[in-house]
């Protein structure tokens, strides 16, 4: 079995300053922690050594920016999200609790206000009051007698007038004498309390038939059954509390309570938001981490891939070379075969040549090491040298040049003319099968030359065109697979002739059509000098 | 040094290749084998003649047209009309995955260029000989 040299390996070649020089994907780095997807900016300059594994795949511009104006929440941070979201709801949930609690503390408050009255009635007043005092209208002596009973035992601060009701619901005495003969049949509280169970009523200070003594607030209506010893309940006592007191101690203890609540919440909030903060960082950072570690993964997939292509394109001629060297030189071969097996070994080792010279060439282009020397350049003269440089053309293959008369001389760097000529030109034929014209067009256009490059050889279908010049790029269909090439030729093509400030593009009106390679490069007014 | 073959037929080797250089390589290291040689430049082509000239072993590039080493050898090794032809893969990468793809395919070796014509002569003869043992 044939020992491996190459493969796994790092191809390195050196270069004409007998430096080595790694080939481009080997050294291609990896971008920045924050930089996940590469800054336009250095997409556009894709001859930069510290090119990103995007731009490699592509260098001419397809990472494009983010398409269609994406929605607030997709941009957004995690935190604004956060915020936007938990906020009404934190405001929302705190201010119903609040009102929960408030409606429940007045009820509370309430109630013991009322229980207090019922005492106060029970312990100080019941013991005063005869059975007499509720059953018949009270002489003016004994309403004297229970006005002074009832504002030295009942009447606190609070309490703002009382009314003393007999069994059959009318008032037999009241704070406010207007009021005694009246009934309160219709009054439920009343008849709640008349029934044995003490009741109470709040109602706005407008609304309470009485004219009370004092007081701002609303007014609580508390009624005391009344047994006075007896099993039955023979009349109630009824006070009016003014709640205005209670209502500002329950409004103190509310926005207490809100206060506190609010802070609490507060501090709840931004406590999440820090650990919302914490999560996104750690979040950012780990996706940081797994974009970084999908670079490395597309750095060694394209490793892998070149090391794949150039080793399969540098392992057949050096098969070639390998074999009939050793067959030259082992046997006793007849002459015709020399000369067969000799011009084999040539064509291997031009084959090899023209890989390495390409890979460094690749290698140079994206490293920036390649230098031109500009100076005015008749395309005639190029063309000549390209063609010259083309082996004989096969079998029903023509080539023609139409040149514009007064062609101005274009501001290039000789040598790398001719090799854009070249690759055009030799593509043209290697993908004309099948014979034809390859037509050579050149005239100026403004302040620019434009070279056009036609044949009428397998074409491209419209899907392939943005694609051919990138690097490796090889056009798959039945008819090219045999016909080799390296998917280098048309990426150096395009960077040289983008390093001379032009452009190449490529029409194809479909498979089977041919195609047609345009170039345009500045165009000098200067001779070009024949030394 | 031809292979000696006394009252018997040459052994026929198939070799399906479609580069320029290499099949006129081939041919030309098998040409004083003593085997009798045809060649393919498809897959379609190569499992053709598998098929119809039943050769004893076949050479098989793994980058050939149509239909790539790897399905042709798979083809051939499935049918029982073919399976006991022997095939060697060429292939172009070295590596396990080549390794396994060839032993998955069912070829009997494989030889990784560049490989040289005494080792390929080599192989192919043991390969025929332990092939005549069977």
């Amino acid at each position: 079995m044939v020992s491996d040299h190459l493969a796994g390996h790092h191809v390195v070649v050196v270069d004409d300053d007998e430096r080595l020089l790694a080939l481009p994907p080997m050294t291609a780095s990896v971008p920045p922690m924050t930089a996940s997807v590469p800054p336009k900016s250095t997409v556009g300059s894709p001859r930069t050594t510290g090119e990103t594994p995007a731009a490699w795949l592509a260098p001419h511009g397809a990472v494009r920016p983010p398409i269609a104006p994406a929605r607030w929440w997709r941009r957004s941070s995690l935190v604004a999200r956060f915020t936007v979201v938990s906020l009404p709801l934190i405001l929302g949930v705190g201010l119903l609790a609040a009102q929960v609690v408030a409606a429940q503390l007045r009820s509370i408050a309430l109630s013991v206000e009322a229980e207090a009255v019922a005492d106060t009635v029970e312990s100080r007043i019941e013991g005063m009051l005869r059975p007499e005092d509720l059953q018949r209208p009270l002489s003016t002596q004994r309403m004297a007698e229970i006005d002074s009973m009832v504002n030295e035992r009942a009447m606190g601060a609070d309490t703002v007038g009382v009314s003393l009701w007999r069994g059959d619901g009318v008032v037999n005495y009241s704070t406010d004498s207007s009021s005694v003969g009246r009934s309160g049949k219709s009054d439920d509280m009343l008849a709640l309390a008349l029934a044995g169970e003490p009741s109470k009523e709040i109602k706005p200070r407008s609304e309470v038939s009485l004219t009370l003594a004092k007081g701002t607030g609303d007014v609580m209506e508390v009624y005391v059954p009344l047994r006075l010893g007896g099993p039955k309940v023979v009349g109630s006592f009824e006070t009016y509390r003014d709640l205005a007191e209670v209502q500002n101690r329950i409004t103190a203890v509310r926005r207490a309570m809100f206060l506190a609540l609010g802070g609490g919440l507060a501090v709840l909030f931004v406590a999440l938001l820090f650990v919302v903060r914490g999560a996104s960082r750690q979040l950012r950072r780990q996706s940081d981490e797994l974009a970084l570690f999908g670079a490395r993964q597309e750095v060694t997939r394209l490793q892998t891939e070149f090391v794949g292509v150039v080793s399969h394109e540098l392992r057949t001629p050096l098969t070639a070379l390998v074999g009939f060297s050793e067959l030259l030189l082992a046997e006793d071969v007849p002459d015709s075969d020399r000369r067969e097996w000799t011009t084999l070994l040539h064509n291997g080792a031009q084959r090899l040549r023209h890989l390495v010279e390409q890979l460094l060439d690749v290698s140079r282009i994206d490293h920036a090491r390649l230098e031109l020397r500009r100076g005015p350049v008749s395309v005639a003269e190029a063309t000549e040298q390209a063609l010259h440089s083309i082996a004989a053309l096969p079998h029903g293959l023509e080539i023609s040049q139409r040149f514009e008369p007064d062609l101005p001389p274009v501001l290039a760097d000789h040598e790398k003319l001719v090799q854009i000529l070249t690759n055009l030109v030799s593509n043209a034929v290697k993908y004309s099968p099948d014979g034809g014209q390859i037509t050579i067009d050149a005239r100026r256009l403004g302040s620019r030359v434009r070279i056009e490059v036609t044949d009428q050889g397998l074409g491209l279908p419209r899907h392939e065109l943005d694609s051919i010049f990138d690097r490796f790029h090889r056009v798959d269909d039945e008819r090219r697979r045999t016909i080799e090439g390296t998917g280098l030729g048309l990426y150096i093509t395009r960077q040289l002739v983008e390093m001379h400030g032009g452009t190449v593009t490529v029409h194809s009106l479909g498979k089977g059509h041919g195609s047609t390679f345009t170039v345009v490069l500045p165009a000098t007014e200067e001779e070009p000098n024949n030394a | 040094m031809p292979d000696t073959q006394p009252d018997a037929q040459p052994e026929t080797l198939l070799i399906a290749e479609d580069d320029p250089l290499l099949m006129p390589l081939l041919k030309a290291t098998f040409r004083n084998s003593g085997l009798r040689v045809i060649t393919a430049g498809t897959g379609t082509q190569a499992l053709d003649l598998a098929r119809t000239e039943r050769p004893d072993l076949v050479l098989l590039d793994v980058g050939l047209p149509e239909m790539n080493g790897y399905e042709v050898c798979r083809a051939i090794k499935t049918d029982p009309q073919t399976a006991v032809i022997r095939v060697v893969m060429l292939t172009a990468r070295a590596g396990a995955a080549d390794q396994r793809l060839a032993a998955e395919a069912g070829a009997d070796t494989y030889l990784t260029k560049p490989f040289s014509p005494a080792e390929l002569l080599e192989v192919v003869r043991s390969l025929l000989r332990t092939a005549r043992v069977a």
